[in-house]
């Protein structure tokens, strides 16, 4: 489900007793909305849109929310854009402690991946969540991976991925494109899939932008583009009157 | 999250543009608690450091503390560097606090001004402790009006009078359909030369 | 050193009688005689090298680096006693670590250096400990451009346009000044600088295998912190091989006492 509309139980904000258990209170405030991911021939492909939400208000139109992190994985966000920050920060600290080693070596995708889950977990158990649902995909020694975290520290992995809205949206399109063609997609058929998953959610997503980006993730490496205009369809809208009587 | 009962808030019109030539910040003057106005002459434009602002909305307790400690640590922090600390670093330091307090604080501040490294640069760090960089930035309550506005007449490419009359107006259609902003219109132009700082009274706003 | 013996040089929280710390002094020996180093502040990039004798013949090729990051976009050159060194670098990569917590941008290297030089300063303030007989070269790029500092065991540290410490530092320094620093281009300032750390290892260890390292920051790096592509390393080595010994010992009577400071 949508991790931004299942609250934890939480106790109302007060003062700190002596003795009293810490309490902890938070609830997104500036948030992004569904992000995707499939895998296709070369590699992976990850899109997401460009929208920054501050509750119903379309706040911030340019929120990037496709990373590289490293040089062969992709971070993909949807929930609270402050958490995120803070994992992108924690996570450069990591890769940059890596990076000291020098010995040829540098964290995988699945290292990652199964990094994040260790921050998401923790924070959950302590009852202070970052709340976030991540996808990470990579190459990792030639193959492709791609996982799915949320603010419980749920995981699963699978050859397409979707957060929020996009689990009930565009994971059915996603999957049929996969079966279709026996999880062999073509470039173009990626793209394809996941322009008509990011427009479906353009048109039944309150909190969603048409204007995204798309990830690729190959063998060469990461290339994430520039925000891009979604085109959209309205005119068979136009000839409808009244609503059925 | 949100106010406490009888807490004084800043409740709010604040804007930051960055415009041609120069960086202009402005606010209008209500601070409230609910519906009782507690000092209709507010100074929300605060002075950080050198060519630096913030824009205060929310708490006004809150607001007011954090910028004092910021200013504090951005004191420190030009000493210990021998060099005059950027928007980008004042920006990151507000943003430090805001992320680790989220469960305590009320507070959406707008850093904006110039320094000698990036030149003009405005940062709105909304309640939560998310940091965006962008070249017109809304807070506070009363901004939600004027988001139509804004998007339709803004433009980088501004003079410093079109500029100035752009925020102006924007403060001045907020104010007159926000309850909780109100008053007088403050304005700050900051430039590489300095700050110029303008008010409007409040029987000169016309409001509809 | 009349004052040898006399009980003033077995803790640096003491004084001599005439004013000097043996403990101190004796860092900064120990620092010099291990290889030499050198950092060069150059057009467009900052370069760190090192060599020193090898250890052993047995020991794997990557191991007893003399050269680390610190952070991306600084590293860190270090002669002397390599336990120092470590404990040098980790805290090196700490302070890092610590700015960037504080105030979420990459920390300028002049900081870097000041936090370190706080710390190896410390330690030439107690009898409880021993001053780090390491001598610490630092180079990084930041907002204001390149930098190239080096810290002695007292804990002082300036800024350079070219340093070197060690064995070769006599001879390096008065090469160092006869070349044109500002305007010098990364590339060419590497083969330069493996000619004179060749040229430095041979005249103090001879024919002994040697161990070299060669790292810089410059445009072509994006600013990181990189070591040097072996095959540029390996042309100036060829070359040097070649020339000979050309120009040896060459004006080092004038060697200056004080090196240009930032």
């Amino acid at each position: 489900m949508d991790p931004i509309t299942y609250k934890l139980p939480h106790t109302p904000q007060g003062i700190q007793k002596p003795g009293e258990p810490v309490k902890h209170i938070s609830s997104p405030a500036v948030t992004g909305s569904s992000v995707l991911g499939i895998k296709y021939k070369d590699g992976l492909m990850f899109a997401a849109d460009c929208l920054g939400s501050y509750g119903s208000m379309l706040k911030f139109k340019n929120q990037h929310r496709l990373h590289a992190i490293g040089k062969s994985t992709v971070l993909a966000f949807s929930g609270d854009v402050s958490d995120f920050q803070y994992m992108q920060e924690t996570l450069d600290e990591l890769m940059n402690s890596e990076r000291n080693w020098e010995d040829d070596q540098s964290l995988g995708t699945k290292s990652i991946y199964s990094y994040i889950h260790a921050i998401m977990y923790q924070r959950r158990s302590k009852v202070d969540p970052l709340w976030n649902s991540y996808v990470v995909g990579g190459i990792e020694k030639g193959k492709p991976f791609m996982g799915y975290v949320d603010l419980y520290g749920t995981t699963y992995e699978a050859d397409s991925l979707a957060t929020g809205f996009g689990k009930h949206l565009a994971q059915p399109l996603m999957r049929k494109a996969l079966e279709d063609k026996e999880g062999d997609l073509t470039e173009e058929e990626a793209r394809d899939v996941l322009l008509r998953s990011l427009r479906v959610l353009f048109y039944r997503d309150t909190r969603s932008l048409n204007l995204y980006q798309i990830a690729k993730v190959t063998g060469e490496g990461v290339t994430i583009s520039d925000p891009t205009h979604l085109d959209s369809e309205w005119e068979f809208g136009r000839n409808i009157r009244g609503y059925g009587f | 999250m949100g106010l406490k009962p009888g807490e004084v808030s800043t409740g709010t019109t604040i804007l930051a543009g960055k415009f041609k030539d120069c960086i202009i910040i402005g606010a209008d003057s209500r601070t409230s608690m609910g519906t009782y106005i507690a000092n209709r002459v507010t100074d929300k434009l605060t002075h950080v450091v050198d060519s630096i602002y913030c824009c205060r909305s929310g708490s006004a307790a809150d607001t007011q503390a954090i910028a004092a400690i910021v200013k504090y640590e951005l004191d420190v922090y030009a000493t210990s560097h021998n060099e005059r600390p950027t928007v980008k670093v004042a920006a990151k330091i507000f943003k430090r606090y805001l992320y680790e307090n989220k469960s305590r604080l009320t507070a959406g501040i707008i850093v904006a001004g110039w320094d000698h490294q990036d030149g003009f640069s405005v940062y709105n760090l909304p309640v939560g402790g998310s940091i965006h960089e962008m070249n017109l930035a809304l807070g506070g309550s009363g901004s939600l009006f004027i988001y139509g506005f804004c998007e339709e007449m803004y433009s980088p490419e501004m003079n410093r009078e079109d500029g100035l009359k752009f925020i102006r107006t924007a403060l001045k259609l907020a104010m007159s359909s926000d309850a909780s902003s109100g008053g007088m219109i403050r304005t700050a132009i900051i430039d590489e030369n300095g700050v110029q700082r303008d008010d409007v009274l409040g029987s000169d706003v016309k409001t509809y | 050193m009349t004052s040898v013996g006399t009980g003033y040089d077995i803790s640096s929280s003491t004084y001599s009688t005439e004013g000097r710390i043996y403990q101190v002094e004796y860092a900064t020996q120990a620092a010099n005689s291990f290889g030499t180093s050198i950092g060069m502040k150059v057009n467009n990039g900052v370069i760190l090298g090192s060599v020193s004798r090898k250890i052993s013949k047995l020991l794997k090729p990557a191991s007893n680096k003399c050269i680390s990051h610190v952070d991306k976009h600084i590293g860190i050159a270090t002669t002397g006693w390599t336990a120092d060194a470590r404990e040098i670098l980790n805290i090196a990569r700490r302070e890092a670590e610590n700015y960037r917590s504080s105030y979420k941008i990459p920390p300028p290297t002049t900081q870097v250096v000041q936090r370190l030089g706080f710390y190896i300063h410390a330690h030439t303030l107690y009898s409880s400990v021993r001053p780090f007989g390491v001598n610490s070269i630092i180079g990084g790029k930041d907002d204001n451009g390149y930098h190239l500092h080096m810290i002695e065991p007292s804990g002082e540290h300036w800024g350079y346009r070219g340093c070197v410490v060690g064995k070769g530092q006599k001879e390096v320094k008065t090469e160092l000044e006869r070349i044109d620093l500002d305007n010098i281009d990364p590339t060419l300032a590497v083969n330069r600088m493996v000619k004179m750390l060749l040229k430095a290892h041979r005249d103090s260890e001879k024919e002994e295998p040697y161990h070299m390292e060669i790292s810089w920051v410059t445009e072509e790096t994006n600013g990181y912190h990189e070591r040097v592509p072996q095959n540029i390393i390996d042309d100036a080595i060829n070359q040097f091989e070649n020339e000979g010994h050309e120009g040896e010992g060459e004006g080092a009577d004038e060697a200056q006492e004080t090196m240009e400071v930032e």
